[in-house]
């Protein structure tokens, strides 16, 4: 049986807090604290949302973000939704090439893919769809 | 994220405690910090101790890179000491362990630091 729970919030990220509060009640009715490492799929949701918010919804509190998790067989699934009009996600530089170690920003995605075992964008005329999976 | 400061007199270093989780929304408050806390009293060698840290997002690491340029164009350093297991793990994933001094015993970050 899959099991899921979505919440939608304002592009935000003083939401942060209630999203970690969502997570760990998700991970705890699932019993999945034992079977993975909880803080690398965290940090992964986290720079998932926060991209959503920033670059996404470019933190246009109008529109909302929407953060789905399921747990199903073997799979937990992390889905974050945005109103952006997408990117190209082969264009991200590898930020621990020496050329880009010292440059603050961009290292979102190459963490979510460092991260978790499955990694996908998928682009419409409704917004952006984030698919992250970790196996359990 | 919450901090403490503690200065030392005795070399010039001085230390910042962070507690809780290091994210997006403290990204402005860690560069004010180095600037108008540190800087401008003229304390040009810090340290991060990150061992109550939570988790740190890509953000925050963001910007400790951003701190460490400003107290470098000052001819001062920023070193990273004492993070948990889980926080080292996240520094290596991003490259930090090749351009910061991390350093797991305080005492060697404070010899090490001006070095």
């Amino acid at each position: 049986m899959s099991k899921l729970l979505r919440i939608s919030f304002p592009s935000n990220t003083d939401y942060l807090r209630c999203i970690e509060a969502f997570f760990q009640n998700f991970m705890n009715i699932n019993g999945l604290y034992k079977s993975l490492d909880a803080n690398d799929v965290f940090l992964a949701l986290i720079e998932g949302v926060v991209n959503a918010v920033k670059h996404g919804n470019r933190g246009d509190t109008h529109k909302n973000v929407t953060l789905t998790l399921s747990y199903e067989g073997d799979l937990l699934k992390i889905i974050v939704e945005d109103g952006g009009h997408g990117f190209d996600p082969d264009d991200v530089k590898d930020p621990t090439h020496p050329d880009n170690i010292s440059v603050p920003g961009g290292r979102g995605i190459f963490l979510m893919r460092q991260l978790m075992d499955g990694v996908e964008y998928e682009f419409n005329d409704d917004g952006t769809r984030l698919i992250m999976v970790k196996n359990v | 994220m919450d901090y403490k400061t503690e200065y030392s007199d005795s070399d010039n270093i001085v230390a910042v405690r962070f507690t809780g989780s290091i994210n997006v929304n403290d990204e402005p408050r860690i560069v004010d910090m180095v600037k108008n806390e540190f800087l401008s009293k003229g304390w040009i060698y810090v340290m991060f101790d990150l061992s109550e840290i939570d988790y740190i997002d890509s953000a925050g690491m963001g910007s400790f890179l951003a701190a460490r340029s400003i107290l470098n164009n000052r001819k001062g350093e920023l070193v990273l000491i004492k993070p948990s297991a889980k926080i080292d793990k996240i520094l290596s994933l991003a490259g930090f362990n090749k351009i910061f001094k991390i350093f797991y015993d305080e005492s060697e970050g404070r010899r090490r630091i001006k070095l």
